[in-house]
């Protein structure tokens, strides 16, 4: 292919050279073998899959055409308990995308101390271009495809990009089909009518807040003086809002697809709420209060506060931006808002920013949660949900925040090393059969 | 990536087929060829072509890093790329300066290497490329006074690095003041002590 062809290609935009994802997380892991003493020999176990599995999964669309879709779960390390991840629906899902994803999930459970270990799944296509009797075949033939690998006892699917309770409750069914017994504890993120845990879809927002109270409470900062900002007002960004303003900590800006706004006496999150409840579209566009003025969603980004909460999309924290962040703490309640070159400024201008596999590890703690009371037949009511969850997020903060001090790294890499070590020891202890 | 990317497979914000393929054509430019004439000299495996076209990817490699803030001091390229001896399989040696090494520096550097190697792959189809593209080694500004460790590089008449970028007084003008990572580190420990009593 001449230059000129390529060049057209790329300006194209339609194809880039896009970064094998199971190559980034390798990398990664050679950085984190810097700052450890795990041995040869368990590295290599670490840096592969334990079960990596394709599927075919045909779908007879409402039309009667029959299409061939493909499919993935993978189990990356059950050294620590069951595999535990979620399953998306996304037309770029790849073999070495959910790899990776199943490693990351690995160590974020470690990092969280519960009992599982990493798997993830998906399929490659794009749920937007499907019906709702479409999708449930598709999900329902997928489950029978993945059926021998899952289990309450083995891999246990979660939602995750472009699937939800309803594609929990088809999975959930299909697998008890199958099974000829009801099997709850299958999968988890369920809907409350099929064995759901309550307090699940506060749970990040939930876990954000507990991390964020945790890093004040470290920083010497009173949570009744602190100032927040929260980018981003759905599931994560309104619940972590609005449990700061619990707690006595001023949330001065919040933003969402509409705009961001900006009020120094702090908004009254509950208020906010309750319009976006009832607003065109579900958005914050259209609510007044006095003192309050619309900003920029860089303005928000590098505002005065204590806390910058970014609980929407990634990349937002650039090279273009990060410089001008004051916050003092960045509590990332979204995955991967921050990007690499952000990273290394924020971490130059002394500014600490809590990791998404911490932060909002709120969601898969409760996900726990869920399949232990599936399991156990027995419901827990919400509120000892909500302080079990605190008591993990405040250990697990401490933790990654003791080893970040101990070793002179970053919270990131303390908490990436934190995980890894701990599948390390499961490894080491399980020893190797035969 | 598909969608929801967490931290840890966030790419880098350069792209590196757009800088690939912007270095193909300045070369192209350079050498007064046309485009497909350079990529047959590519093809071909000729030293200086390859050696030039790692320069311009260095180059602008150097400017990006450049505009990362005030912890980055200098932008040094070496080896084959400048000895006009490269290979299509020979990495870019490249040195950066910067006041420490820290592990956002590494994390980011090691980004960038996967985002270039992938873009190389891509815009030279049917020619040799090498697994990583970059052999950039960290030198903190003690090592560099010292001439310690990679530091001695900068020194050495045999390497004969050179400059790609330093910051100036005019680049520092207007960046935010510089804490030091000791600092940071003993505010955590008070903080730590605080918290435990």
């Amino acid at each position: 292919m001449a230059i000129q062809d390529t060049n057209r290609v790329v300006a194209d935009r339609k194809v880039e050279a896009s970064i094998n994802p199971y190559q980034m997380m390798l990398q990664q892991l050679d950085l984190v073998e810097k700052y450890t003493q795990i041995e040869p020999g368990i590295w290599a176990v670490l840096r592969q899959p334990e079960r990596a599995l394709e599927v075919s999964v045909p779908l007879t669309r409402d039309d009667g055409s029959v299409e061939v879709l493909s499919g993935y779960r993978v189990q990356y390390n059950s050294s620590r308990g069951p595999c535990k991840g979620g399953i998306r629906y996304h037309v770029g899902v790849t073999m070495d995308e959910v790899k990776a994803l199943a490693g990351w999930m690995t160590w974020k459970c470690a990092v969280a101390d519960v009992p599982y270990g990493g798997g993830k799944g998906g399929i490659a296509c794009d749920p937007t271009q499907l019906s709702r009797s479409e999708l449930e075949r598709l999900t329902r033939r997928y489950t029978t495809r993945i059926f021998p690998l899952i289990g309450p006892q083995r891999d246990i699917p979660a939602p995750d990009v472009n699937t939800n309770s309803q594609v929990m409750d088809w999975i959930a069914d299909t697998a008890g089909l199958l099974a000829g017994h009801a099997i709850p504890a299958i999968v988890t993120g369920k809907s409350l009518e099929c064995g759901g845990a309550p307090g699940r879809t506060a749970a990040t927002g939930r876990g954000v807040t507990f991390v964020t109270l945790g890093v004040l409470q470290r920083m010497g900062i009173d949570v009744t003086t602190a100032r927040i900002a929260v980018q981003g007002f759905g599931n994560v960004g309104s619940i972590a809002a609005r449990l700061m303003a619990e707690a006595g900590a001023k949330v001065v800006a919040v933003s969402d697809i509409s705009g961001a706004y900006f009020r120094p006496e702090g908004f009254n999150v509950a208020e906010l709420i309750e319009y976006v409840k009832t607003s065109p579209g579900h958005l914050l566009a259209g609510y007044d209060t006095s003192g309050m003025e619309e900003i920029s969603n860089d303005d928000l980004l590098t505002m005065d506060v204590d806390v910058l909460i970014p609980a929407a999309l990634e990349a937002q924290i650039t090279a273009a931006n990060a410089g001008d962040v004051k916050a003092r703490v960045i509590v990332e309640g979204a995955n991967g808002p921050t990007t690499p070159e952000a990273d290394y400024i924020l971490g130059e201008k002394g500014v600490s920013v809590v990791p998404d596999i911490l932060a909002n590890a709120g969601g898969v703690v409760c996900s726990y949660f869920e399949w232990v009371q599936n399991i156990q037949c027995f419901a827990w009511e919400e509120d000892e949900t909500n302080q079990r969850l605190g008591r993990i997020m405040h250990r697990a903060l401490g933790e990654v925040w003791t080893l970040s001090t101990e070793r002179d790294i970053s919270l990131r890499l303390a908490a990436f090393v934190l995980g890894v070590e701990r599948v390390a020891q499961s490894v080491r202890m399980r020893g190797l059969f035969p | 990536m598909s969608k929801g990317i967490p931290s840890n497979f966030l790419p880098p914000e350069i792209e590196g087929a757009a800088v690939v393929a912007d270095a193909l054509s300045r070369c192209a430019q350079r050498i007064g060829c046309g485009d497909d004439a350079f990529f047959e000299r590519l093809l071909q495996g000729d030293h200086a072509s390859h050696s030039l076209l790692r320069y311009e990817v260095a180059k602008r490699l150097a400017d990006h890093l450049g505009r990362l803030g005030e912890g980055l001091s200098q932008v040094f390229v070496y080896g084959s790329t400048m000895t006009d001896r490269a290979v299509p399989c020979s990495d870019i040696d490249m040195l950066v300066v910067l006041a420490h090494k820290s592990d956002q520096a590494m994390t980011l550097i090691g980004r960038i290497d996967l985002s270039l190697s992938a873009g190389f792959r891509l815009l030279l189809p049917g020619c040799r490329t090498p697994d990583s593209l970059l052999d950039i080694h960290l030198v903190d500004e003690v090592e560099a006074k010292t001439r310690r460790g990679y530091g001695a590089v900068l020194n050495s008449v045999q390497a004969s690095p050179v400059c790609l970028w330093r910051t100036t007084p005019r680049v520092r003008e207007g960046l935010r003041p510089y804490r030091s990572p000791s600092d940071t580190r003993l505010q955590k420990q008070q903080a730590d002590h605080l918290f435990s009593r």
